[in-house]
């Protein structure tokens, strides 16, 4: 804004300059030359209109935002005149070369900066040879040079204001562009703040004559000077610190600082956002999150106390079932021994249910440290447990080469003892052959274990792993519906993924990943 | 074979048990055992405590040969039962067999680190039941030599 305004006070005092020079010179002449021109209201009214637009320019915007044309025009008029006035007293000669000149003068207005300055010269030489091949017009020798003069003056108007006006416009960009940011910037030297822009403003509240001047150090909440003076004032650096607003309320910022290369004193620029909402959120996440994790630990804790508690009530009956049995079954008929038996049986596969219910519960509730285990050592205690099925079935168990893993051994035991108790439970007609192996993918183990059972049809190979998820009727298979999920569960646990390729009647393959280290 | 004697009489026992049923089915297990013991019964730790300091009610009462010790009760558990008694000179040597449904390992360490003599858990059914009373009665009152114990 400062450059328009000094431009147009440069255009204010030209107009008045002119029109001055140009009255006092006829008066000069006239002085010098009595009779000479006429007559005078013509000069009078060409003054007048040009200090006229230099008084308009006061009042009227539009004068103000054209008065470079303006201009173009006042130096044309100015000159028409003059060659009128020169016409009129000089004879014919002296109206062909005013003529020239004046429709010269009229194009001056109307060029580029650059023609300009060959049609200076251009007027220039074209009076120099007036003069010279008409000596009797040496009087005249003042026309080129006041054109000249006058043309000088445009051209070098105009390439100044051009230069002013091609500054003011990339100060324009500039500043356009450090008060659109997102962040506030803030340049400062040596603490002292020396510029601010417009989002520093508004995130701070302060005027920009508030903040110039002061010690940047003093809008930083006190308690956070100490952590935030490395990026304030040395280094190239960031920090969260809190930062008081004009209205009082505490914020949190993120400040980022680097220093400026300049010559003179140590200046830094510092960015500067306002982090509070991102903060907030950022909290009421971590709380959302911890309420997720105590809501889990609680289910987890609830699900191993209940399976916990569920078991006492349930050996009681269990027992007393058994007494029942062992000492009145004599005594009943057969529709009460059935009774009983089933009641028994019953009793069986709740025992079962809760068992499971309670391995699952124990894979995240009882968490041991991760060590070293040989999945061939997993491998024999799952067998050994799983002896008697074993033998019952003439089951035929080989394995490849096995590799040691990290884990929690009694979790990847309990696994191990799932995937093969399946593979020996659901067998078909011949005897169950399980060949258990590993092979390495990556940074991962992938172990499978292979069998010849019923297999599993593609559409349940995801159900499968879910908890209480069956395919068979207890009749045909027993079982809770809890085993794979717990091997999901403890394969989960150990960062790793579990699957099944099979398809119905052809045998099933499970296989299970686990990271080489931990 | 109701025969069997500690210290030339039957062996007492205390048990410290919340759970009716599970008092009836160690009674029935000494039943069916055939040992003649005599099953002295209380159902939480502060009993037992006064049971063995024979304070209140319990001023008649025998010092049991043997405590057979519950560990999740009302009021007083078993764990603190077992620290009060090794703090107390004149129980300390009295054996402690824990006798719970309990098999999480936290609760057998403590246990053990508390000096309890052994760690059973009660079986799932009665027949597991009776064989273990069974067992333990052989144990402790036919090969376990134990401390003095006379009576008033």
């Amino acid at each position: 804004m400062d450059d328009v305004a000094r431009e147009l006070r440069l255009y204010r005092r030209l107009f008045v300059l002119v029109g001055a020079v140009y009255l006092v010179w006829w008066f000069a002449v006239e002085a010098a030359m009595p009779q000479a021109f006429n007559p005078l209201p013509g000069r009078l009214v060409v003054v007048l209109a040009i200090w006229g637009i230099g008084a308009t320019s006061y009042a009227s915007a539009w004068v103000r935002s054209h008065v470079q044309l303006l201009w173009a025009c006042a130096l044309w008029l100015v000159t028409a005149h003059y060659f009128y006035l020169f016409y009129e007293n000089a004879g014919e000669i002296n109206w062909r070369v005013g003529s020239f000149i004046t429709v010269t003068a009229i194009s001056l207005g109307l060029f580029s900066r650059a023609s300009l300055v060959s049609y200076s010269v251009f007027t220039v030489v074209l009076g120099l040879v007036m003069v010279l091949a008409f000596p009797e017009l040496r009087r005249t020798v003042f026309l080129p040079g006041l054109v000249t003069v006058l043309l000088q003056a445009n051209v070098g108007l105009h390439s100044r204001l051009g230069v002013i006006r091609d500054l003011a416009a990339s100060n324009e960009h500039f500043q356009l562009l450090f008060n659109s940011t997102f962040e506030g910037v803030l340049i400062h030297e040596e603490g002292r703040i020396v510029q601010v822009n417009d989002s520093l403003i508004s995130a701070l509240g302060f005027t920009a004559a508030e903040l110039v001047g002061r010690d940047v150090r003093d809008f930083v909440h006190p308690d956070d000077r100490a952590r935030a003076e490395g990026t304030l004032m040395s280094e190239t650096a960031s920090c969260e610190a809190r930062g008081r607003r004009k209205d009082g309320t505490v914020r949190d910022f993120e400040i980022r600082g680097k220093p400026l290369p300049r010559s003179t004193r140590p200046t830094r620029l510092l960015t500067i956002a306002d982090i509070t909402e991102r903060n907030l959120q950022a909290e009421a996440l971590r709380q959302s999150n911890e309420a997720l994790e105590r809501s889990n630990i609680d289910l987890q804790r609830f699900a191993y106390v209940a399976s916990h508690d569920l078991q006492t009530p349930l050996r009681s009956i269990g027992s007393f079932v058994d007494l029942l049995h062992s000492t009145y079954a004599e005594q009943l008929d057969d529709q009460g021994r059935d009774w009983l038996s089933r009641t028994s049986k019953s009793v069986h596969h709740l025992r079962t249910l809760i068992d499971d219910l309670l391995a699952y519960s124990r894979v995240d509730a009882e968490p041991r440290a991760f060590e070293r285990v040989s999945v061939r050592e997993v491998l024999d205690r799952a067998t050994s447990l799983l002896d008697v099925a074993i033998r019952e079935s003439s089951a035929q168990i080989t394995s490849g080469e096995l590799p040691e893993v990290m884990g929690d051994r009694s979790q990847l035991v309990q696994l191990m003892l799932n995937l093969v108790g399946n593979a020996l439970k659901y067998r078909g007609a011949a005897a169950p052959v399980i060949h258990v192996a590993a092979e390495t993918k990556g940074d991962e183990w992938q172990v499978s274990i292979r069998d010849n059972g019923i297999g599993i049809a593609p559409k349940h190979h995801q159900q499968v792993f879910e908890i209480f998820k069956r395919l068979h009727d207890l009749k045909e298979y027993p079982g809770t519906g809890i085993g794979l999920a717990v091997c999901r569960r403890v394969v989960n646990r150990h960062g790793g993924k579990i699957w099944v390729e099979s398809n119905a009647g052809e045998g099933s393959v499970f296989y299970f990943t686990l990271a080489k280290e931990q | 074979m109701n025969d069997v004697l500690v210290h030339g009489r039957p062996a007492e026992i205390l048990l410290v048990e919340d759970s009716d049923d599970d008092v009836e089915l160690t009674r029935l297990g000494f039943k069916r055992a055939r040992f003649a013991v005599k099953l002295h019964h209380v159902a939480n730790g502060e009993e037992c405590m006064s049971f063995l300091r024979k304070e209140g009610k319990y001023g008649g009462m025998p010092t049991p040969d043997l405590i057979l010790l519950d560990l999740n009760m009302p009021r007083m558990d078993g764990n603190e039962v077992m620290e009060e008694v090794s703090r107390d000179e004149a129980l300390k040597h009295l054996p402690i067999v824990v006798l719970t449904s309990s098999k999480a390992e936290e609760d057998i360490l403590r246990s053990y680190k508390l000096r309890c003599s052994s760690y059973l858990v009660k079986p799932i059914n009665f027949e597991g039941f009776a064989t273990m009373i069974q067992s333990l009665s052989d144990y402790w009152f036919t090969l376990v030599t134990l401390p003095p114990n006379k009576q008033p």
